[in-house]
């Protein structure tokens, strides 16, 4: 069995120099393909370990990080039977042993992450199974619901459940919602609010996406070519895209997400203020200017103080906890 | 024209309603459908009216077949469908809701009707969903093998919205087929609100804080539904439920075969259903909907919503209050333009255009 790890990265050199070492003393693995996605301060092989199993390309030209194309390309370049999707931030504890027969589902291996911390993220799986299935779904943007997505389709191939990998097989760099969001590690309380905001609006978006626009095996990828210097480039116009009306609609929900969660003004009256108060990402960015946050340290608190009077209230932790809780789309990506 | 005389071929069509407690819209429906020439059967499903349907009260035309579901508890779409299609005879399905009907316009060997297949080397296929506003796009006419090629409907998907889209989207994800439209035109459509699509008396519907309540309801099951398809995709190889038949021309379902979601997906979907329905109907930020007590803000039951006089106390009050920024910004932001234009301009259209 010929294993390829392969980890994505675009801006967190800091994390991938924590973790490819780590990578790089395994005894397992034939490759570790290592793609850097147009991060503003490119890769170098000299910052990576001398190991002549890593493998470092480059994709140009990408504006936003995207898990999806990006992990596609990566598995598409990769040159293993198996394949261990690795993110920069992770790598494999020492009890990780990727032949160990629980890992396998119908004699292939297929299994995903278990535990917290992004470890759900991290996939085995045999390179043709993850063909089969169409690799990951290339109009997912963003945060979350990516591996879900590909574990339900590799559900509906397999008509089983994927494998779980133990938790304490992989280790993980813990991070916020506003890293993960846009990649701010403090700022208090209006920074988290914005990046749990950033990922819920994720989070909904790919759904409706999932739900608009299934993928699967028959589905146009990206294609990619490679220019004079080695790097890699998106050739214009293979990238899949929405139908208008579908994106409208997305777009439309991925604001009222955001911006409802983030200033607490429901979207009904969202709905009713102009766009511009209220607008759309920029390049995956939401551009909070200065009136929100003179809002969200004003308004939104006086809003909050009744609420958080009745939260007081008692039944509250048991329901709560009974429904899947308040963060139920938080904890489930 | 018709398929009778040749065109697409000598396909038996079979036009499929599904009825509950719908009985006046089928009044009016089923006398115009017995008047068309180019059907074989018309299969009404009455789907647990609470008055059954009688035969005698429709139309005298032979092809016109009753059939009755006992124990079901409420509407659900795409289950009620799903056992109508399994009952129908014909090689082509005409999927025709109560308050629907062909107009003399329709055609239903029309070379329009054939599908755009991503597969150029097979025969054309006859599949086309309508067009237009008033729950046209619901209507389709389909081969009957394309509706098993995909398992026919979600039947995870509840209430209202989003069942067609869902069919729609894995036709083209599982077989290739990107469905033609069916003019506008061709089809006549009895219009309702929000209220009555969401199961609401019409006369229930009239009053203000009424519509907000339909609306959030819709609002709720539109991201139900959504929500199930992304994580509860349907196939041919999904269970569908199964039915027996008790007496001739009465049928029901064994419970046991329902599908569900599975838990995790079943807590999400209900917590995103509570959220969006009080969310929108209290215009209560979600944020705090999710601290305030889970009690005060039920989930809904066997489809409906249980709305204390509370509820209405604070729709009546604090919700208009909170609505008066809105409304000042609005206003004073119009007033700055010049009154060019209107406050949504630009904007993206409401999660609720669509079903």
């Amino acid at each position: 069995m010929s294993l390829s790890i392969v980890t994505v990265c675009m801006n967190r050199s800091h994390h991938l120099l924590q973790s490819a070492p780590r990578v790089a003393a395994l005894p397992w693995h034939r490759e570790h393909l290592v793609v850097d996605w147009s991060s503003s301060q490119p890769l170098r092989r000299e910052q990576l370990p001398p190991d002549p199993r890593l493998r470092l390309l480059r994709v140009e030209g990408e504006q936003e990080w995207n898990l999806c194309r990006a992990y596609n390309f990566a598995v598409a370049q990769s040159r293993g039977e198996v394949i261990l999707k690795l993110d920069a931030d992770a790598w494999p504890s020492a009890r990780f042993d990727p032949g160990a027969p629980q890992l396998e589902v119908a004699g292939r291996p297929c299994a995903f992450g278990s535990g917290g911390e992004g470890r759900k993220g991290q996939i085995l799986v045999a390179r043709a199974l993850f063909e089969t299935v169409g690799g990951f779904h290339e109009l997912l943007v963003g945060y979350g619901f990516d591996d879900k997505d590909l574990r339900i389709r590799l559900t509906q191939v397999l008509a089983q459940e994927p494998a779980w990998i133990p938790a304490d097989w992989l280790e993980l760099i813990s991070h916020t919602d506003a890293e993960r969001a846009g990649g701010q590690t403090d700022g208090g309380a209006l920074v988290a609010s914005q990046g749990l905001a950033t990922m819920r609006a994720s989070r909904l978006a790919n759904r409706l996406v999932v739900a608009h626009a299934p993928w699967g095996p028959g589905a146009r990828h990206s294609c990619y070519v490679r220019e004079a210097g080695g790097a890699w480039r998106l050739v214009g116009g293979s990238r899949p895209q929405l139908g208008a009306e579908i994106a409208d609609e997305i777009d439309h929900a991925r604001r009222m997400t955001f911006w409802s969660c983030f200033l607490a003004i429901p979207d009904i009256f969202l709905e009713e203020l102009p766009v511009k108060l209220v607008p759309p990402p920029r390049s995956g960015q939401w551009p909070v200017g200065w009136w929100h946050r003179l809002w969200w340290h004003s308004g939104r608190r006086l809003l909050h103080a009744p609420s958080l009077l009745l939260s007081l209230g008692r039944g509250r932790l048991a329901r709560g906890c009974h429904s899947g809780g308040p963060g139920c789309l938080d904890q489930g990506r | 024209m018709g398929l009778k005389q040749g065109g697409a071929g000598q396909s038996r069509l079979s036009v499929v309603t599904v009825c509950m407690n719908r009985r006046d819209h089928l009044w009016r429906s089923a006398p115009l459908v017995a008047q068309l020439p180019w059907h074989d059967e018309h299969l009404i499903v009455d789907w647990s009216s609470r008055d059954p349907l009688r035969r005698e009260d429709l139309p005298p035309d032979p092809r016109l077949r009753l059939v009755r579901v006992e124990g079901e508890g409420r509407w659900n779409l795409c289950r009620a469908y799903n056992f109508a299609f399994a009952r129908a005879r014909g090689e082509l399905i005409l999927k025709l809701d109560a308050d629907a009907w062909p107009t003399e316009h329709f055609d239903p060997a029309a070379a329009q009707l054939q599908a755009v297949d991503d597969d150029p080397s097979r025969q054309p296929v006859l599949c086309a969903f309508g067009s237009g506003p008033e729950g046209r796009k619901g209507q389709f006419l389909i081969e009957r093998r394309l509706l098993e090629a995909v398992g026919g409907f979600n039947e995870l998907l509840v209430g209202y919205g989003f069942d067609d889209k869902d069919l729609l989207a894995r036709l083209g994800t599982q077989i290739g087929i990107q469905p033609a439209p069916i003019p506008e035109a061709w089809l006549a459509v009895i219009a309702h609100s929000d209220g009555e699509r969401a199961e609401r008396g019409p006369g229930e519907a009239s009053a203000t804080s009424a519509r907000s309540h339909g609306e959030a309801a819709m609002r709720a099951t539109r991201l139900a539904n959504r929500l199930l398809a992304a994580h509860c995709p349907w196939g041919p190889r999904s269970r569908a439920s199964r039915y027996h038949q008790e007496h001739p021309g009465r049928w029901r379902v064994e419970p046991d075969s329902v599908p569900h979601p599975p838990g995790a997906v079943a807590a999400e979907v209900e917590h995103a259903c509570r959220m969006t329905f009080w969310g929108h109907f209290l215009a209560i930020p979600e944020v705090f909907l999710e601290v305030l007590p889970y009690r005060l803000f039920p989930p809904s039951q066997r489809g409906g919503w249980d709305v204390r006089p509370w509820h209405r106390l604070w729709w009546h009050t604090g919700r208009q209050l909170l609505q008066l920024p809105v409304r000042l910004v609005v206003g004073a932001m119009e007033l700055a333009r010049g009154r060019q234009g209107s406050s949504r301009a630009g904007g993206g259209g409401a999660p609720g255009a669509g079903s």
